[in-house]
């Protein structure tokens, strides 16, 4: 992956630092930076710590948090003890393992495709896998709710048809089904996306290292495993990376083919906190799942990033 | 003669997979588009049909008319996408132009931040947003869902542009400073142009993570019509009208193609993009 | 982690990260503190106190153009009677009363969940673009706490006195009038007489017991006739359904002492009929993913013997460019077990006005319209019963309208409220998962009686 800076060390760069007089900074970086820090900070940071404050109160049915009851960690205590939210994160995980492994699969497949199909077609190909990635996801799970429909959608017409079923399940009703049906509707846009990053990867691999290979005898399968899949590796873990908090994330795909599912079988984490803040106008309550569920996701991922990415520096 | 056999094969097997992967990829959206020329309420006849009998227009006449009006969500998202990819693109590049180009104390920490800010999901800070958007008497606007979008983009831009610095080479940045250029001057003249590929890049995936935002839009839009932006009305449509799949098609169709235009046009830049920058 | 770099001495850059932050947070939670936001139901909206005695004045001074925004779902564009679409009618109706207010309909979600959270999210947001919206009874207790309708008591003219108390209380809270109701409905059960009939029955099912046999009678000679659909979705409905079946079985919402009893046995008994109706055949394996409106197609058609709906469903049935059963269709009390008793669940709609609303004068005076006569008439005439204006149901012209008011009427005396709920919309929600879960077999019955039990501490 490339660093910004390059891996070459230059000569002379902003970091050199080996001049006569010492490091000499350049101020006028404050200038450039502060716009996007006062963004990021005004509605990613503030809000941050503006929830976590929430939490502490007892907030329902509004936010004004200066004249409501202060609660402590009762709102805390609450989560861990409500089955629901253990149900929604068993959930969420499940998922979000299910997801992450199909999406790169079909990603790759579908790199590997785009890679290799006849030059004629590849462009076309290209830009045919690319067109999920453009549907919104609510959008797209409203497709689906439409092709899963228990009379008259065209998947339970096929399956019928071709014989695979004796007649058209209830896709959205039956609670296994419908977990099926969510991770098929998610990995649909998801393996476009994954393939995207996959297919930049493949590119990058050089020429040479596959003719070497040729050259020395290995065939085409034996040449994947041990010369392309290593050197995409750094490709295949940002991928995952992005896969992965995408799917913890999961939200609008719920909320537009099941609305939670049977029951609340296909309730996930985000979906679960949204139904707190909005259809019991808890915020207290709601702020305090919201932060766990940050803590979940930023504990996953910094664990991930460490340890396949050794050093979050990325900076040089 | 074997040669021969082979480009057959290569061929036959090309065209096979291409078939494939398009009936999965496109299959959805040429099976809405269908839906969409049915005649409204005959999506629901038995026996299935694929095809449909007598095509119509009807479903997005309705669609377009009134009380539906998609066109004014078109209009919203067209708005708020674009401005909050200049706005993202801006910041974003300044960020990344420090970060990896100029002397900077704080280039690390800087970096980390913004990163870190890229980690926090979107349900925790919808709430205290919301309120403040509300105190500020943003909420009413279209600026309540321009401003946050713009924000929400800036970690994934800043990643990919400040890894798209690594591939200019300094030797720029430094004749321009021999010959007295300010860091203005570099930033702005000198160097705006040459990453424009990552600015593509960047600014596509901006632009369609705003277009596709949904709890956020939803939220500020208060549901008022006016205010909505495609996924927020094509949701509300699909609620309104629960069995009009006709229709929710014609909605659907419409509101895809601007999106597709986009992505069909710049997807040598996406990869581009992601090749040479943070991947 | 980032110990390599500390070298590069940013701690300036720290200070001034941390110095942002801090400062951000103080600058805004000092806008957080909102100005009177609990206050809104005790507060004397010193506006409309003027205005309304500016309205006994009535100045020839031409008074400027307003609009007030109806909030409701599409279906007040629809009239399934012989009256005009409520919309039009209240339009009408205001423009010939106060000429310079136009009235318009903002187009809300059908289903009630839609509906009440988009509510929510103009109080937080403290929106004032829609004046009027659309009540559901459950939302009393929780709306009228939380201060999110304005009190009318004694803001419009002839309230107190034109309507049925027992209408007004159902939105009242603590004593305080919060909606004008404009149409009650109960649920029961809607049978083919002519099938019944014809199977040797001459009445409907008293019991479950009954309905089952006459289900079978009936499928012997008809076995492409659905007995019986209900609306089987996980959405508010669900939750009338099994409040219907709960006390069919002899349940009830609460014990004695107050506390929740929907771990009862007679609740379990409930709970294992809905789901014997599915696994016996009885009623469709669609019925968990059907609404009401999926529900009562078949009945419309033709095709079923059976089926659970509100009254509203009657002017539907008569039509006969909708209805393929037109007299030969029957409404009765929904049946009950040895032991239980019919329920008809209640439920109803009223209008009540946003408290930020930027028109209050405006808005209470299109609500004084809502609650006159002929707005209140149109409605029994475009949606039928029930109204709770009364003297109503003595005008020859509502009767002709409503034929069938008598069989309504046998319906009446067996009226139940939703479970009573601080917390409705928790409850509600409690309710629809667990109960759905039953029926699509993901839980036992014990199972989610247990959880219903463990989940609905303390919503009282």
């Amino acid at each position: 992956m490339n660093v910004p800076g390059g891996w070459r060390r230059s000569r002379s760069g902003p970091d050199a630092g080996k001049y006569g007089a010492g490091p000499h900074y350049r101020n006028e970086g404050w200038g450039f930076i502060l716009p996007a820090f006062l963004c990021i900070t005004i509605f990613y940071f503030y809000p941050l710590l503006q929830s976590v404050v929430y939490s502490f109160f007892q907030l329902e049915y509004t936010t004004d948090w200066l004249h409501a009851p202060f609660v402590g960690l009762r709102n805390y205590a609450a989560v861990m003890g409500s089955i629901e939210f253990w149900q929604s994160v068993r959930f969420t995980l499940l998922f979000t393992a299910g997801v992450v492994v199909l999406d790169l699969s079909a990603g790759m497949l579908l790199a590997i495709a785009a890679y290799w199909i006849h030059p004629a077609l590849r462009a076309l190909l290209r830009t045919i896998i690319i067109i999920p990635w453009a549907i919104p996801r609510v959008i797209q799970a409203s497709i689906w709710r439409w092709m899963f429909n228990s009379d008259v959608g065209i998947i339970g017409t096929l399956l019928v048809r071709l014989g695979l079923a004796a007649e058209a399940p209830l896709f959205l009703a039956d609670p296994n089904l419908a977990l099926v049906c969510v991770v098929l509707t998610y990995v649909w846009k998801g393996a476009s996306i994954s393939a995207v990053f996959l297919m930049a990867g493949l590119a990058s691999v050089p020429q040479d290292l596959h003719d070497a290979a040729r050259i020395d005898g290995a065939g085409r399968l034996r040449r994947f495993f041990a010369v392309t899949l290593p050197v995409m590796f750094p490709t295949l873990v940002v991928t995952m990376l992005f896969r992965l908090r995408d799917a913890l994330r999961v939200f609008d795909v719920i909320i537009g083919l099941t609305g939670g599912g049977p029951g609340n079988a296909t309730e996930s984490l985000n979906t679960f906190a949204y139904r707190m803040y909005f259809d019991f106008n808890n915020y207290g309550l709601g702020s305090a799942y919201a932060f766990i569920i940050f803590l979940i996701i930023g504990i996953i991922s910094i664990f991930y990033m460490k340890k396949f990415l050794g050093r979050f520096d990325f900076v040089r | 003669m074997n040669s021969r056999k082979r480009r057959i094969y290569y061929w036959t097997a090309s065209l096979l997979v291409f078939c494939v992967i398009t009936l999965f990829e496109l299959g959805p959206l040429i099976w809405m588009g269908l839906t969409s020329i049915k005649p409204a309420g005959s999506e629901f006849s038995i026996p299935v049909r694929i095809f449909p009998e007598q095509p119509t227009g009807e479903n997005y006449r309705t669609v377009t008319g009134e009380g539906f009006n998609i066109q004014r969500a078109l209009g919203n998202s067209l708005i708020v996408s674009s401005t909050a990819m200049i706005g993202t693109l801006l910041l974003s590049s300044m960020a990344a132009f420090v970060i990896a180009r100029l002397r900077f104390r704080c280039r690390h920490t800087a970096f980390f931040t913004i990163q870190l800010a890229g980690l926090v999901p979107p349900i925790i800070v919808i709430a205290p947003t919301f309120i403040l958007l509300r105190n500020t008497g943003l909420l009413g606007s279209l600026w309540a869902m321009i401003l946050p979008h713009m924000a929400y983009g800036i970690p994934l831009a800043t990643l990919l542009i400040t890894g798209f610095f690594g591939s200019i080479p300094v030797e720029i940045d430094e004749a321009a400073r021999i010959d007295g250029a300010g860091s203005g001057r570099i930033f702005f003249r000198i160097l705006l142009p040459v990453i424009s590929p990552a600015l593509f890049s960047a600014g596509v995936l901006s632009f369609l993570g705003s277009w596709g935002d949904f709890m956020h839009a939803f939220t500020v839009s208060l549901g008022l019509p006016r205010l909505q932006t495609v996924p927020v009305a094509i949701l509300s449509f699909s609620s309104a009208f629960q069995l009009q799949w006709t229709w929710i098609a014609a909605g659907v169709m419409i509101s895809v193609v601007p999106v597709v235009a986009i992505v069909v046009l710049f997807q040598r830049y996406l990869i581009g993009g992601l090749t040479r920058g943070a991947v | 982690m980032m110990g390599k770099k500390a070298e590069s001495g940013c701690s300036p850059g720290r200070a001034a990260v941390l110095a942002i932050l801090g400062l951000s947070i103080l600058l805004f939670t000092s806008m957080g503190a909102p100005e009177g936001e609990n206050g809104s139901d005790t507060s004397s909206h010193p506006q409309t106190d003027t205005a309304a005695a500016e309205n006994a004045a009535e100045t020839a001074a031409k008074p400027e153009a307003q609009t007030v925004y109806i909030g409701y779902n599409r279906f007040l564009t629809q009239a399934f009677g012989p009256g005009e679409p409520p919309i039009e009618a209240i339009q009408q109706a205001v423009g010939e009363r106060y000429p310079w207010i136009t009235v318009e309909l903002n187009i809300m979600p059908d289903d009630v969940k839609g509906m009440r959270n988009a509510i929510a999210i103009w109080m937080n947001g403290r929106d004032g673009t829609v004046d009027i919206y659309g009540m559901d009874t459950p939302w009393v207790t929780e709306f009228g706490k939380a201060g999110w309708a304005l009190p009318l008591n004694g803001k419009i003219p002839g309230l107190e006195e034109n309507f049925v108390a027992a209408g007004l209380s159902a939105f009242s809270h603590d004593g305080k009038i919060i909606g004008v109701p404009f149409w009650g409905s109960v649920s029961g059960l809607y049978y083919r007489e002519d099938l019944l009939r014809e199977a040797g029955y001459d009445g409907p099912p008293e019991s479950y017991d009954e309905m089952i046999a006459m289900a079978r009678a009936v499928r012997a000679k008809h076995p492409e006739i659905t007995p019986f659909t209900w609306p089987g979705a996980k959405s508010e409905v669900l939750v009338m359904v099994y409040a219907d079946f709960l006390f069919g079985f002899g349940g009830a919402y609460q014990e004695s002492d107050g506390s929740y009893a929907f771990d009862s046995p007679e609740s379990g008994r409930a709970l294992e009929f809905m789901q014997s109706l599915i696994e016996d055949g009885y009623s469709p394996p669609e019925v968990p993913v059907w609404t009401q409106q999926e529900s009562y197609r078949l009945f419309v058609e033709g095709k079923a013997l059976f089926t659970w709906n509100n009254n509203d469903l009657v002017l539907w049935l008569d039509d006969p460019d909708r209805s393929k059963v037109v007299d030969s269709w029957g409404f009765a009390p929904s049946p009950a077990q040895p032991g239980g008793r019919s329920a008809a669940i209640t439920g109803g709609f009223a209008f009540a006005v946003n408290p930020h609303s930027d028109v209050p004068d405006a808005a209470l005076k299109v609500m004084e319209v809502i609650a006159g006569r002929e707005v209140q008439k149109n409605f029994a005439l475009a949606w039928g019963p029930i109204q709770y204006y009364q003297g109503l149901y003595d005008d020859p012209e509502v009767l002709e309208a409503n034929r069938n008011a008598d069989r309504i009427n046998r319906v009446l005396p067996f009226a139940v409220n939703r479970p009573p709920a601080v917390k409705y919309s928790q409850l509600s929600n409690v309710l629809q998962e667990e109960v759905h879960s039953v029926l699509t077999n993901r839980k036992s019955v014990e199972e989610a009686q247990a959880d219903i039990t463990r989940r609905v501490q303390g919503l009282q």
